[in-house]
């Protein structure tokens, strides 16, 4: 049974359509990964999931409920985490305070929480410690996004969106990252669906892919048989 | 005599138009304190009815009044009282059968900016066809709304306070236009005569008034009447908070601080309140003397945990003890049957469109009585003009311009234990003859602003 | 000028900036989080004053203890909020999305509304609460009187500072505020629900505009208007101190307070002039406010 599953999902912004029948799925503990060129659909894919855009047809079930007409902060509550690509980390708050804040919001409306979820988080992303006090406006983009993910992992969710969470990322720090998606699910078991444009990228901690192109899925499969289709390759890398 | 009786009374001798001196339903003055009757008050009727022209008979419609006033923003209390004092006369003449059989109603719109008011006088001629207008429609308006009354030729009661600078820009012969009320250039010559009368050792004078036209010309022309009156007077701290402020401690603070023997105010209505109360709290009333020009209009508001006993208050044309009610029962009766009405005491406002729609009332009677035609607005007018009207506030003398005069009041506040408010020490009432505001040093002959000549006002006074 | 007189001068230059200071920062709350520049707090300031003399006066009639008139002020405070939890979601919750220019003209309608129902339940005669201020006395400071009533609303704008600094910095609810003040979308993907919040947000802001006019009815009064004045002031504390600031709204108030205090004891043809000459410096040398924030912030 899929955690999560998009039906024939049509979005608009404004009069333009930027969603076209989108179906896709994706299972508990699975890396999936949409690639696509830069406004192919990707990031409003992850916008329609997570309620910030609202399809105009079409249906979203998360752990076999209809969520389609649910706003985003109850998608949240249902299990559903965010790391946006352009960050969104609260630059007024401390790296503390962006962390814990998931915590507070879930502690006033008596959500059941995880306890151990703190925790584990550190032992992901141990350079966290070190970043504690510090400003959020003053964090490279490495360390926004980890501590976007982090975040988005304090509110225990069973489904982690993460937009772009490569981009810009120098080499180094890049295959670094690449590896603490993966231990995000050995540790926590969660699924992940993340936006990538880099097909190479992709392939270093996808299960399964979805190719979208103008808004609408191309290919959906693993990502040997992408990398092997050189039309869908050329596609994808834009040449 | 009962309350009862001088009611009917005073309807009585207002309907049959007897006019002068020692008739009607007493005169509260005391012997030193008469006015003189001035010339040419004769009744003066217009005969119009020319022979062999039917007379016009008495309308079936009722008498509309349009009341123009400040009905929103800080001056409400202003509009609610001309208001209540319009509804309380038609009332009153209805109980009695209204003017000829023509029962009155009472209309109000509100007035503004001069457009503003301009219109408000138009709609109510042209769209709500009133037959007399009155109201205060504040004293930088006037002028503007003038030239439209002459034009649309329906009498208007002006009860506002005009501005020294209008008043010297006046039409000198205006037909339709009349003033029930004291004009600004008669308040400074009282605070000044106030003052030379009650402390004619003082020499330091402060004053804490409110910045527009109407607190800068009370206080600029009273020290201008001060240095003709009494050359050792000078001013030596003139403060000005804004119109509608709510924190006058650093205006007190700063007057305590010059030292004065009188501090003049020409604050008013809730600024008046919010000032006296913390005016007591910084010992100003303790530490100096207080003159207030215009705190009376807040009449109601001046309770005695806000008003120490011993500030000079000025009463413009009206206090509501005075004449003393045992001696002039029309007074106690229009006290007693206002508090009933609307549980206040009387404002001036409220005598002042009381007064002239009764004046109206008798010239529109008299002209019927004497031609056996119903008036025209502008037979009604001239009737008015050079008449007498029996008021609460004893007789008032209407000029030729349509200005209505009597002895204009002041006095020092006690806590009386009859009252809920702060009013006037009887012992210290005592009243500004119209014509030591005019002319303080001539007395007799009536030497007046001579209106209509161009001449400024400060010259005038520069000229006694 | 004697040092005796400057003391009191300052006394009295704190006692108008509190007032100042008490409406800014609900328009700061306002702006800062919510984004909508309500011209009708200074109607809910009002309406502050008239339903305390509301309570006041009945509870003094009806022969309460001093102590009931002191929780008059809480309470009328408090009755001002709920009317927030009525125009919040009729009017407000329309004008976030919209620009700044909507809600001005939005609001400046509620004030007009306000003011004219308040002149329509009250009448137009100004109304005075004086039994707390005649409670509390005077007090000789240097040889001057001066009323003791104005430490309380010097002790009460204190605590409503610090309150609010412990609120905003210090408290889950208020870091949860600043954070969706920043990026609401973000903040909604965390959990929180944006428009419950901004409700709770709005009572806030209404309640202090309330708490302002009961506190200062004793010293003052309510009368029919009262709310334009300070909104207009309130409108240049907030440009000085920079818009959103409460460090900000503090600091200008404090500024504009003693200035206009000293001001009128020196040069009292300058009084408000002063104000707003503050104000077009402010603007020239520093467009953004003593403590605005830069136009940078991180946002989409």
């Amino acid at each position: 049974m899929a955690l999560l599953e998009l039906e024939r999902v049509n979005t608009f912004i404004g009069s333009v359509q930027v969603l076209r029948d989108i179906s896709i799925n994706v299972d508990k503990g699975e890396i999936v990964c949409l690639v696509g060129r830069n406004g192919a659909g990707k990031t409003s894919t992850i916008k329609t999931i997570m309620g910030l855009l609202r399809p105009k047809s079409g249906t979203i079930r998360f752990k076999d409920e209809d969520i389609t007409d649910l706003p985003p902060y109850r998608r949240a509550r249902l299990g559903i985490g965010l790391a946006p690509d352009y960050r969104g980390i609260f630059t007024d708050l401390t790296v503390e305070e962006n962390l814990q804040f998931p915590k507070w919001v879930i502690k006033r409306n008596r959500n059941q929480s995880g306890s151990n979820i703190e925790k584990e988080v550190h032992a992901i992303f141990p350079e966290l410690d070190r970043l504690r006090k510090r400003e959020g406006l003053v964090l490279s983009g490495g360390e926004g996004k980890m501590v976007a993910t982090a975040r988005a992992l304090m509110l225990n969710p069973e489904l982690l969106l993460l937009d772009e969470p490569l981009e810009g990322l120098a080499p180094i720090v890049l295959v670094r990252f690449a590896e603490r998606i993966k231990k995000i699910r050995e540790a926590l078991g969660i699924a992940i669906l993340l936006a990538e444009s880099n097909i190479a990228h992709a392939s270093r901690v996808a299960d399964r892919i979805y190719v979208v192109e103008r808004g609408e899925i191309v290919y959906g499969g693993s990502v040997e048989d992408v990398s092997r289709d050189e039309q869908l390759n050329r596609l994808v890398r834009g040449f | 005599m009962s309350g009862k009786t001088s009611r009917r009374d005073f309807v009585k001798t207002a309907a049959a138009g007897i006019v002068g001196f020692g008739v009607g339903a007493g005169v509260g003055y005391g012997a030193s304190q008469m006015m003189a009757p001035p010339t040419g008050v004769a009744p003066t009727v217009t005969k119009t009815v020319e022979l062999g022209k039917t007379p016009r008979g008495v309308p079936k419609e009722p008498i509309k009044i349009g009341i123009v006033s400040w009905f929103t923003g800080p001056s409400t209390m202003v509009g609610e009282a001309c208001y209540g004092g319009a509804r309380f006369a038609a009332d009153e003449i209805n109980k009695a059968g209204g003017i000829l059989g023509r029962k009155i109603e009472v209309l109000k719109r509100d007035c503004g900016t001069p457009e503003v008011t301009v219109d408000a006088v138009r709609r109510f001629v042209l769209e709500d066809k009133v037959d007399l207008m009155g109201g205060d429609v504040g004293g930088s308006n006037c002028n503007a709304i003038v030239p439209h009354i002459e034009q649309l030729k329906v009498p208007f009661f002006f009860q506002c306070s005009t501005t020294v600078k209008e008043v010297e820009e006046l039409d000198p012969n205006p037909l339709y236009v009349f003033r029930t009320g004291e004009q600004n250039l008669a308040e400074p010559n009282v605070a000044a005569q106030l003052i030379v009368r009650e402390f004619p050792n003082a020499k330091r004078i402060a004053g804490i008034n409110p910045d527009y036209v109407y607190g800068r010309e009370a206080m600029m022309y009273t020290m201008k009447a001060l240095n003709k009156l009494a050359p050792h007077m000078e001013s030596v701290l003139e403060t000005w908070p804004p119109l509608g402020a709510t924190d006058f401690s650093s205006h007190i603070t700063a007057v305590l601080d010059a030292k004065p023997d009188v501090v003049i105010t020409a604050c008013w209505g809730g600024d008046f309140v919010t000032f006296a109360k913390q005016a007591t709290a910084y010992g100003l009333f303790q530490k100096t003397n207080v003159v207030s020009i215009l705190g009376s209009m807040a009449l109601n508001s001046l309770t005695k945990d806000i008003v120490p006993p011993g500030v000079w208050m000025l009463q413009r044309d009206y206090y509501f003890e005075a004449p003393p009610h045992n001696l002039y029962p029309l007074n106690k009766w229009f006290v007693e049957t206002y508090r009933k009405r609307e549980n206040k005491f009387p404002e001036f406002d409220v005598m002042q469109i009381f007064s002239g729609i009764f004046a109206y009332k008798q010239a529109v009677e008299r002209v019927y009585a004497a031609t056996g035609s119903y008036p025209e607005n502008e037979e009604i007018c001239r009737a008015i003009q050079n008449s007498q009207v029996v008021s609460p506030a004893g007789h008032r003398v209407i000029t030729s311009d349509g200005q209505f005069i009597n002895p204009l009041p002041y006095g020092k506040t006690w806590h009386d234990p009859k009252y809920p408010i702060a009013t006037i020490d009887p012992k210290t009432l005592g009243f500004i003859m119209p014509e030591y505001v005019y002319n303080p040093k001539s007395l007799p002959p009536v030497l007046q602003y001579p209106l209509g000549t161009g001449m400024k006002y400060s010259d005038w006074i520069a000229s006694w | 000028m004697d040092p005796e007189t400057v003391v009191i001068i300052i006394l009295n230059g704190m006692f108008y900036a509190l007032s100042l200071f008490l409406i800014t920062i609900g328009l700061n709350i306002l702006y800062g989080f919510m984004k909508v520049l309500n011209i009708a707090h200074g109607g809910l300031y009002a309406t502050g004053a008239f339903l305390t003399w509301a309570l006041m006066n009945t509870a003094a009639k009806a022969g309460y203890p001093i102590y009931i008139l002191w929780l008059c002020i809480p309470v009328g405070a408090f009755l001002v909020g709920l009317l927030a939890l009525v125009i919040e979601p009729l009017l407000f919750k329309r004008l976030y999305r919209l620009r700044e220019e909507y809600s001005l003209l939005a609001t400046f309608g509620l004030m007009l509304v306000f003011d004219d129902s308040l002149r329509m339940i009250f009448g137009g005669s100004p109304l005075s609460a004086n039994q707390l201020y005649n409670w509390m006395g005077t007090l000789t400071i240097l040889g001057k009187s001066y009323p003791t009533y104005n430490f309380v609303i010097y002790a009460f704008a204190i605590a409503v500072a610090l309150g609010l600094w412990i609120f905003f910095f210090k408290t889950k609810m208020g870091r949860i505020l600043r954070g969706t003040a920043q990026d609401r979308e973000m903040s909604a993907c965390l959990g929180v629900n944006v428009s419950i919040l901004y409700t709770e947000t709005f009572f806030l802001a209404v309640f202090i505009a309330g708490l302002g006019g009961a506190i200062y009815l004793p010293a003052t009064n309510a009368y029919s208007g009262m709310g334009f004045e300070p909104i207009v002031l309130s409108f240049a504390v907030m440009i000085i101190g920079g818009l959103g600031s409460l460090k900000g709204a503090l600091v200008a108030a404090s500024m504009i307070g003693l200035v206009r205090a000293f001001g009128i004891a020196l040069m009292p043809e300058l009084e408000l002039a002063v104000v707003f000459l503050i104000l077009i410096i402010t603007l020239i040398v520093r467009p953004r406010g003593l403590f605005g924030k830069k136009f940078t912030r991180e946002e989409k």
